[in-house]
């Protein structure tokens, strides 16, 4: 139990699977917050400040190495 | 191996201008405020290449390359899936928290949550912890520098204590963060260099892949992210995920005094969350400067039986003179930055959590000041002395993780409780934290007969973060709370919703 023995059998597709979920919860998190939130603070309202867009960024590139490597 | 004069003037004026660094920033610190959080002045970009660079060391430049050579690819999880989700959420949730709640520091928050004990133990295994892990850095420089040049261990760890000391307590928070933003793109500069020069030696990265697939089967998972937990190796998928992405990377990204002092440091909550979203960013470039180098090591000089020792050899063998010095330079940046961080953020805990909060109640803000500045000189001299235990173990990366997975599960456990259930009581945190601690400690001295894997710390931070979790919702459920009114400015929708409200406690708390 101590080595989760019980996920050793599962495929490795699906384990790819999990660890992918694992960037997309805090991006789909990150879209659900409000502008007012993102933006609380910021000296203007620019594109390039909307850190919704960071978040997209980083994920996809994330995303894209998980499915090569 | 010595350095040439173009080495030896790279390596001099870097060593100049962090100095100087420290000694430019000094006229700009008149509290401590100003020194502990840089006067909450710090712009976005700044903080989050300090955190990038306070997080990546001499030990990943040694350990982390070692480790890509015996292992993989699969290291890279360490800073992409150990990292990135947590960055996010630690930039959007919790930093702009803790920023509201205007703390100087996580023992603080949770001793206003739950009670002084609980700050005096955590802000303690802090120390403890950070302490020793200064000796692990500091040892590791040793190693290189007497790889490199021939160097006693021990005359480069004072000169380099000296160096770091003496900028880390003339500037603060302002010259660590400023001296590492010029530390990063050494590190950078410097890491780019070996990785071209090692893949157009190999002739590319396809050629790289070839010749290290037909060194042997054992090599068969080099080059993927996800390994089976049947195989023998530290880094299996289900360790990764579940001790890495969910407790070891949220504890270090959300509950370590180190990172989050940088953002409590920006000045207003937006350059707060960018901050963190621009050092996640930059992270994703880590294991390609680090692990990728290890791979070069392995298809250039197979055989090599200490993995920590690749690095070493890959400057020796790769570089020519001038590029050397650079290399040094990136090396002395990583364990700087690594080391000024740490040190500024453990005397912060000792000044803010011990020192003012059970020494010298009354202590005046210039005295505070002081205390600051004296610590970091006792702190370092400490590390010295405690450096030359690291050589007992082997595998310098292991070491340091197994040290912080004692404390990190417990910690993130009654963080995420206090922050998000009101219920959680006093006691249920204390007993947590202290029982938490208790089961990695025991997990890791029956590790062998409990444990498939050699160093299961990814493992015990997970079980570990579970039992803390554990005992401190049970004994809360026994236990009674504090009233709502005595949590308000504490509880996460207690915070974030209300900002008149929150205007109040910020208000109160520095009236404190």
């Amino acid at each position: 139990m101590f080595n989760f023995d019980f996920l050793a059998n599962l495929s490795e597709g699906w384990a790819r699977f999990l660890v992918i979920l694992a960037y997309i919860i805090p991006l789909i998190f990150a879209l659900t917050l409000s502008r007012k939130y993102i933006y609380e603070g910021a000296e203007d309202q620019k594109l390039w400040r909307n850190l919704k867009i960071w978040v997209f960024v980083i994920v996809a590139v994330m995303v894209a190495v998980y499915l090569y490597f | 191996m010595a350095l040439k004069g173009i080495d030896i003037i790279i390596v001099l004026l870097y060593m100049g201008g962090i100095v100087g660094i420290g000694v430019y920033f000094k006229k700009y610190i008149t509290s401590s405020e100003d020194f502990f959080l840089a006067g909450k002045m710090l712009p976005f970009w700044a903080i989050g290449m300090s955190i990038v660079v306070s997080d990546i060391g001499a030990v990943d430049f040694v350990g982390l390359t070692g480790q890509a050579y015996r292992y993989g690819v699969v290291v890279g999880n360490m800073d992409w899936i150990g990292s990135i989700p947590a960055m996010i959420l630690a930039a959007l949730v919790f930093v702009p928290y803790y920023w509201r709640a205007g703390v100087f520091t996580i023992p603080e928050y949770l001793g206003r949550r739950y009670n002084t004990g609980v700050r005096a133990i955590h802000a303690s295994m802090w120390l403890i912890v950070m302490a020793f892990g200064l000796g692990v850095t500091l040892w590791a420089t040793g190693v290189l520098l007497s790889e490199l040049m021939g160097w006693p261990i021990m005359i480069s760890i004072v000169i380099t204590a000296v160096v770091v000391g003496f900028y880390t307590m003339m500037g603060g928070l302002s010259a660590v963060v400023m001296s590492d933003v010029v530390q990063l793109i050494i590190m950078f500069v410097g890491g780019i260099a070996i990785l071209v020069l090692g893949l157009w030696q190999l002739g590319g990265w396809e050629a790289m892949v070839h010749k290290i697939q037909g060194l042997g089967p054992q090599y068969a998972h080099h080059f993927t992210m996800i390994v089976s937990p049947k195989e023998n190796t530290p880094y299996p998928w289900t360790g990764i995920l579940f001790g890495l992405a969910i407790v070891l990377a949220p504890a270090y990204f959300i509950a370590n005094q180190t990172i989050v002092q940088r953002s409590l440091g920006a000045r207003n909550e937006w350059h707060a969350k960018a901050s963190v979203l621009w050092g996640a960013f930059l992270k994703m470039f880590i294991p390609v400067l680090f692990v990728f180098p290890g791979l070069i090591a392995l298809a250039l000089y197979p055989g090599i039986a200490d993995g920590d020792r690749a690095f070493p050899i890959m400057i020796k063998r790769l570089l020519p003179p001038g590029m050397t010095g650079l290399l040094f330079a990136a090396f002395l940046s990583g364990l700087m930055s690594t080391i000024d961080s740490a040190v500024n953020s453990t005397a912060t805990i000792w000044t803010k959590d011990i020192y003012q909060r059970f020494i010298k109640k009354d202590a005046t803000d210039r005295h505070l000041l002081i205390m600051g500045r004296v610590f970091t000189v006792v702190l370092m001299l400490f590390a010295v002395a405690t450096a030359p235990i690291t050589s007992l173990f082997p595998g310098m990366y292991v070491y340091m993780q197994t040290l912080l997975s004692f404390i990190q599960g417990p910690s993130l456990a009654i963080l995420i409780l206090g922050m998000f259930w009101a219920r959680t009581t006093q006691w249920g945190g204390l007993t947590g934290l202290v029982g938490g601690f208790f089961i990695s400690a025991g997990l890791y001295i029956f590790k062998s007969s409990l444990f498939t894997i050699e160093d299961p710390f990814l493992y015990i931070s997970w079980w570990s973060f579970l039992g803390s979790l554990i005992i401190a919702v049970s004994v809360s459920l026994f236990t009674t709370p504090y009233p709502l009114e005595k949590l308000r400015g504490l509880v996460y929708g207690m915070v974030l919703k209300d900002e008149k409200l929150q205007n109040v406690i910020e208000k109160n708390i520095s009236e404190e």
